[in-house]
């Protein structure tokens, strides 16, 4: 809601396993930036910006 | 008798005050529904009985291809949450287990239009100038 | 329920008041008489005693239980043979909150500063709060492993408190984690309920004191691995096993086990206060048996403090304390 630029799905790992698959999900919540960058486990809000940040190169 | 226990919805309910504006809730599944679709269908159908400030449309992914395309839906069965505006908050699979609440959160998040993040994370978010997409994994719990 | 194919079993939804209700927010500006800072046992109790006594009161807390959400059974909370914590902490979160006191819940507090009578509290969201008394039940925190399968076993295996948790482990095989007291008192404990108990330690040797050594050693069914590292924990619904490294030979191990206890410290959450208030060595804060600490108007409860044995029951008694304290603080103030 924050930012125009992002869109976020929640996605139930049990019924998509080829994401599961796709991203070598081992544990959850296991969050996937731009389809390339991983990030496992909870974060605090500012963590995750700053990851979201470094996906795009800032 | 419904998807969530008597107590739920009316806990539901309540936290439901706290919506200020309108939220369109916006289904996709598919005429011959697998299970947990009918299940998302029939958990979204009693949630937005639960606020007179939610609305449910349930569309088809195939017969509505270009629907789902507008709305970045690319599996079923998907929740849409729309404010003033598509934020691109999608939901794909049955919420089920712990996962509800994060539904119900941002449910209410929409409906105050406001996603109450710290001005640091507001700051940062703004530095974005380009299309993310976030896809968090979970399972229900 | 049927659907022409797989039956599908009726879907679970656990619906989390805390995490949904917002509850009446703190007022930033105008001072409250008390603001308790921590949602374990003794917080909770604190919040319940000072609500009674018709105290303007406050608390800001990352979440509801503490610590007593890291153990799965407890069986010597007065009046419960064996209870589930979670349960519990539902119980006396729904106390709390029958209260309707004003909470700042998913804050953690940075920073806590006096100025003149008035306590500041600053919070992780940019907010600052005011009061006359303030409790600080903050708590300790585990000094984690930091290894894989850690986390997500908790509860299920990997368990940090031998005096709430060695029961469920009778006749089963455990490995512990450290090398120091609590390590061996854990080691102990898990030996009368005769568990077939592995010692593990980062460092060399064996920290603990002699006497406690001796005692453990003389039972002579403990296998005892110094200088290894836990390199992970195996297992998806419970434990299964541990891998560990010999520091030495660089080798690794894998051990069958049930469960595998965290002994190698707790941290006292103590950083955001500690400029202002008495610590102990240990970072705990110094408390008198009023809850007192050397600050007017400060008090501590629970296992923030010096308070010598760290239990649900004596954290709520402290908590009690506190508040009562604080009432009694703001009374005589006023009367001066």
């Amino acid at each position: 809601m924050a930012s125009d630029h992002i869109t976020a799905d929640m996605v139930e790992g049990s019924e998509f396993p080829f994401l599961v698959v796709k991203y070598n999900v081992s544990g959850v919540p296991h969050s996937v930036i731009n389809e390339k960058h991983s990030i496992v486990g909870a974060q605090s809000d500012l963590e995750f910006a700053s990851a979201i940040l470094k996906a795009i190169g800032k | 008798m419904g998807l969530l226990k008597e107590k739920d919805r009316e806990k539901v309910k309540k936290v439901f005050e706290e919506i200020e504006k309108d939220v369109k809730i916006v289904m996709f599944t598919q005429e011959t529904e697998c299970q947990q679709c009918e299940m998302t269908r029939k958990l979204l159908e009693e949630i937005s009985g639960l606020s007179d400030k939610l609305s449910l449309e349930v569309h088809d992914f195939v017969s509505e291809a270009g629907l789902a395309k507008n709305y970045g839906v690319d599996k079923i069965p998907a929740i849409v949450l729309i404010g003033e505006r598509d934020y691109g908050l999608h939901f794909y699979g049955l919420p089920s287990g712990f996962e509800i609440n994060v539904l119900i959160g941002d449910i209410i998040d929409v409906g105050k239009r406001n996603p109450e993040l710290s001005k640091e994370v507001t700051a940062e978010l703004a530095k974005v100038d380009r299309p993310v997409h976030i896809q968090v994994l979970v399972s229900p719990t | 329920m049927h659907m022409g194919g797989k039956t599908m079993d009726f879907p679970e939804f656990s619906l989390d008041s805390s995490f949904l209700e917002n509850a009446k927010r703190l007022e930033p500006d105008g001072r409250y008489d008390l603001l308790i800072v921590g949602g374990g046992p003794a917080a909770m109790s604190a919040a319940v005693y000072a609500a009674r006594k018709m105290m303007n009161v406050a608390i800001i807390t990352k979440d509801f239980g503490g610590q007593v959400r890291e153990t799965s059974e407890i069986a010597n909370w007065l009046g419960f043979q064996s209870i589930n914590a979670k349960d519990l902490v539902d119980m006396f979160e729904e106390h709390v909150k029958s209260f309707d006191i004003p909470l700042s819940l998913g804050t953690a507090i940075t920073e806590v500063k006096r100025e003149k009578d008035t306590f500041k509290v600053l919070t992780d969201d940019g907010k600052i709060y005011s009061s006359q008394t303030l409790i600080l039940a903050t708590g300790k925190r585990h000094s984690p492993l930091n290894v894989p399968g850690e986390k997500e076993l908790v509860g299920k295996g990997v368990a940090y408190c031998a005096t709430c948790d060695a029961p469920f482990f009778k006749g089963k095989k455990v490995v512990v984690a450290g090398g120091g007291n609590s390590a061996f008192t854990t080691a102990m404990d898990l030996l009368k309920v005769e568990a077939q108990v592995s010692l593990i330690n980062f460092i060399k040797g064996w920290q603990a004191d002699a006497a406690l050594q001796e005692k453990v050693k003389e039972i002579n069914k403990v296998k005892f691995l110094d200088y290894h590292r836990v390199v992970r924990i195996e297992g998806k619904e419970r434990v299964m096993g541990v891998v560990v490294k010999d520091r030495e030979t660089e080798k690794e191990e894998r051990l069958d086990t049930d469960g595998v206890f965290v002994e190698i410290g707790l941290l006292p959450n103590s950083e955001s206060f500690k400029n202002l208030v008495k610590l102990s060595e240990q970072g705990e804060v110094i408390v008198d048996c009023s809850c007192r600490t050397n600050v007017e108007g400060l008090f501590g409860a629970g296992d923030v403090t010096t308070v010598p044995h760290k239990q649900i029951v004596i954290a709520a008694g402290e908590g009690a304390k506190a508040a009562l304290s604080a009432y009694n603080y703001i009374i005589n103030k006023s009367l001066i």
